[in-house]
């Protein structure tokens, strides 16, 4: 796990040398940040949801709105807007986490795609299909400590730290008791159940816990662009999300964080060179889907 | 003093009245085994005793207090222990952290861990805690499943047919453990099982459900005296296997040879299952083929039908060599398949579930009623519930379907795979009949069977498999009159 970090900790300098740029190594780790938690909802608890940018996009947007029209400070802002995601997955959560497989699979779908049509419609608050534009991102002051952001290597940095808390965070629970719960959910619901577990209970933080995460990396997301538009919600992205995990390889610490990079990172790419790009993701999660369907870090520990 | 204690207990699906009025009530310390037919109501009881379905009427009494209602996970933690009739692990996980992580709500650090090393102990898995559930023996499977059992500090085990799909041998095991788990640990057991021998072994008291009621209740003796109960449910079959009809009615085969496997071998991956398997079917016979669990009777089945293609070896169907071809070609030449577990399509109807080879065949849609109204002969049972879905129908209604399904088509030759496995000695006698009568009309059959009493009742010639070899080839009768070989390949 040091080496992750050293590795993502110098992530910015040895980019250029791939073809990317600071700005796509702050993308990539955003996104590892988002399919860290998606990972504790598929990969661990076997729940599957298509959903998730809805709290992603939710939290973006409520921070934005609060930062530009209440002119709140932007560590304020992100904790208002990772507070409203988080109890819009609490309340989703509640009303359906009863449901179970594809019916539930639908039900991420509707709610996300309900908080898509509001941002792109409630033009007076959220800025409709243009989108909210001018989110602050310019430094932050806690007591005499000052971190200027403006900067996007300072900026990479910035969200580093989120992921090393977020990446120390998953590990710590999955390694609990409960993250040893969420497992044996997965593998056999009903006997979980019998041996003594509130199952739906553990289901329900497992979905807010993901939540949690999806809004802090929606955050981070929104100051990074400095703008925020109605796509950051839509299944499109919660879609994109699930192919990182798949991608990475579920269930596993590193899988998700390294799906998440690898995608962003082919995403960017191709986009760069044709504008057919979504053709060639496309293939290529077909091809991880049959020739490597426990992904990348699954089929490195594997060949181990 | 009543440990567990049910009045008027009943439960409704829809219209279906599957469980109604059962008065219950166990001692602490007892053994009391619930048997019956498939569908009356057995894992039903057991669910509603475990809060999987709440109970339409009555009560339920634990320890003096009413757990009517509650849910699952509050009824484990009161100290009901359940076991399940399909075994139901952490496939994933270790044998270790399948015991461990229900053990963990219950004990806290170090204790859990001890409290595990306890429970495998004396479940016997002690040896194999680092192994990866899914890849055990079905046997240390079915032990496992209790061991997770046991974790909740229970008090009251509820073990649902912990022998299905055993062979003798292992049940033995099973057995033992059970008799463990009652004299030395002193667990209260109720147990639901199939197999006589087993219940009239360990039980201090037998229920019988019937149909959703209480038939009878009583000492083993007694029940096994009990009228209404042979009647109903053990037909005089566990004293031994026998078939109200007589084989001498059949039809006399031609001697053609229908179906032949010559020195076949087949692999999984690098081990080597079936060695020179060699044998042969004529046109008409019923042949049974016998062995031990993993001994290669299902991977024979599998070869024949091209599941498992053999790396070596010639089969031949009606004078044409099958093996390389595709299964879909080879069923459509006329043989077909009883899968073990029956494999009925869920949540398609019992009518649809019967329609299904008729696509793949493409049968004129005049014959296509003429086959389904024989089928609704042969299984008159069947009428009634046609329009129910796969997982409403109980076990013996799921055999019977899938024989009447692998009926539909031009089939000539028909395999069976341990068709009576988890089926009530009744309904096990009525499906040897049904495969009987099947003969009579002109199917030929090649049984593979663990049930050797209705296997050896049933064929004109048997085959014995032994890891992976023909062991023993003859009529029955010569199986049957040699004491020491009987004894020895089948353990009968």
């Amino acid at each position: 796990m040091v080496i992750l970090f050293a590795l993502v900790a110098v992530w910015p300098k040895i980019i250029p040398f791939i073809g990317g740029y600071t700005g796509l190594a702050i993308e990539m780790v955003i996104f590892a940040i988002f399919a860290l938690g998606f990972d504790l909802l598929l990969g661990y608890t076997g729940i599957l949801s298509f959903g998730q940018a809805a709290y992603f996009g939710l939290a973006a947007y409520t921070m934005g709105i609060v930062c530009i029209n209440f002119k709140v400070p932007i560590l304020l802002g992100m904790l208002i807007g990772i507070l409203i995601g988080t109890l819009a997955a609490v309340i989703i959560g509640l009303l359906i986490i009863r449901k179970t497989g594809i019916y539930f699979a639908m039900l991420t779908i509707a709610f996300g795609q309900m908080f898509f049509f509001i941002a792109s419609r409630w033009k007076s608050v959220t800025g409709g299909e243009d989108g909210l534009t001018g989110i602050p991102r310019d430094s932050i002051s806690l007591g005499l400590f000052n971190w200027n952001l403006k900067n996007d290597l300072s900026f990479f940095y910035f969200v580093f730290v989120f992921f090393v808390a977020a990446t120390l965070f998953k590990y710590w629970l999955v390694e609990s008791h409960f993250g040893q719960v969420l497992k044996t959910i997965r593998e056999n619901e009903k006997r979980a159940q019998v041996v003594g577990y509130n199952v739906r209970r553990y289901k329900l933080y497992s979905f807010i816990i993901s939540g949690v995460f999806a809004a802090v990396a929606g955050t981070l997301y929104g100051m990074f662009l400095r703008y925020i538009f109605p796509q950051t919600l839509d299944w499109v992205r919660s879609g994109n999300v699930v192919i990182m995990g798949l991608v990475g390889g579920l269930g596993t610490l590193f899988g998700p964080i390294l799906g998440a990079g690898v995608v962003t990172y082919l995403m960017n790419f191709i986009s760069y060179y044709t504008k057919y790009w979504q053709f060639f993701v496309g293939a290529i999660f077909i091809i991880f889907i049959l020739f490597f369907p426990r992904g990348i870090w699954g089929f490195v520990q594997k060949k181990r | 003093m009543k440990l567990l204690e049910t009045t008027g207990l009943g439960i409704n699906f829809g219209s279906l009245e599957a469980l109604q009025n059962v008065n219950f009530s166990i001692k602490p310390g007892e053994l009391r085994s619930i048997i019956g037919p498939n569908g009356a109501g057995k894992t039903t009881f057991f669910n509603l005793l475990t809060g999987v379905h709440p109970p339409s009427k009555g009560q339920i009494r634990f320890k003096g207090e009413d757990i009517a209602g509650l849910k699952p996970h509050q009824i484990a933690r009161k100290g009901i222990g359940r076991s399940f009739q399909i075994t139901a692990i952490f496939p994933e996980l270790t044998v270790f952290e399948n015991v461990l992580i229900p053990a963990m709500y219950y004990h806290k650090g170090s204790k859990a861990r001890d409290r595990v090393m306890e429970i495998l102990e004396e479940v016997g898995l002690a040896d194999k805690t680092n192994e990866v559930a899914g890849n055990l023996s079905h046997g240390d499977q079915r032990h496992l499943d209790i061991a997770i059992a046991l974790t909740c500090k229970a008090e009251l085990l509820l073990l649902d047919e912990p022998t299905s799909g055993l062979p003798p041998e292992e049940s033995l095991r099973t057995v033992e453990l059970i008799n463990k788990l009652k004299n030395e640990k002193g667990y209260t057991i109720i147990l639901i099982e199939h197999k006589m021998d087993v219940v009239l072994k360990v039980s201090d008291a037998i229920t019988v459900l019937y149909f959703g009621r209480k038939l009878a209740e009583g000492t083993p003796e007694e029940i096994q005296q009990n009228e209404e109960v042979q009647k109903a449910y053990l037909g005089g079959m566990e004293k031994g296997f026998s078939l109200s009809q007589k084989k001498g009615e059949r039809a006399k085969s031609t001697k053609r040879e229908i179906l032949r496997l010559e020195k076949v071998n087949t692999y999984y991956g690098e081990s080597h299952v079936l060695q020179d398997i060699s044998l042969m079917v004529r046109e008409g016979e019923i042949v049974s083929l016998l062995g031990r669990n993993g001994a290669g009777k299902t991977t024979t089945l599998r070869s024949i039908l091209g599941l498992t293609p053999p790396r070596t070896g010639v089969i031949t169907f009606n004078n044409e060599t099958i093996n390389g071809k595709p299964t879909n070609r080879i069923v459509k030449s006329g043989l077909s398949l009883v899968p073990a577990e029956r494999r009925i399509f869920q949540n398609l109807t019992l009518h649809e579930n019967l329609e299904l080879p008729f696509f793949l065949k493409g049968i004129p849609a005049q014959e296509k009623r003429e086959q389904l109204e024989q089928a609704y002969e042969y299984f008159p049972a069947m009428k009634d519930r046609s329009h129910h879905k796969g997982n409403r129908l109980s076990g013996g209604e799921q055999q019977m379907l899938a024989v009447a399904r692998a009926l539909m088509g031009h089939v000539n030759c028909m395999l069976l795979d341990e068709p009576s496995q988890g089926l009530a000695p009744l309904i096990v006698r009525h499906v040897a009949e049904i495969i009987l009568e099947i003969n009579k009309a002109g199917v030929t059959i090649l049984l593979v069977e663990q049930n050797a009493l209705m296997a050896l009742a049933l064929a004109d010639r048997v085959y014995v498999i032994d890891q992976g070899q023909i062991v023993y080839e003859g009529t029955p009768q010569e199986l049957l009159s040699d004491q020491e070989l009987s004894q020895n390949l089948l353990g009968v």
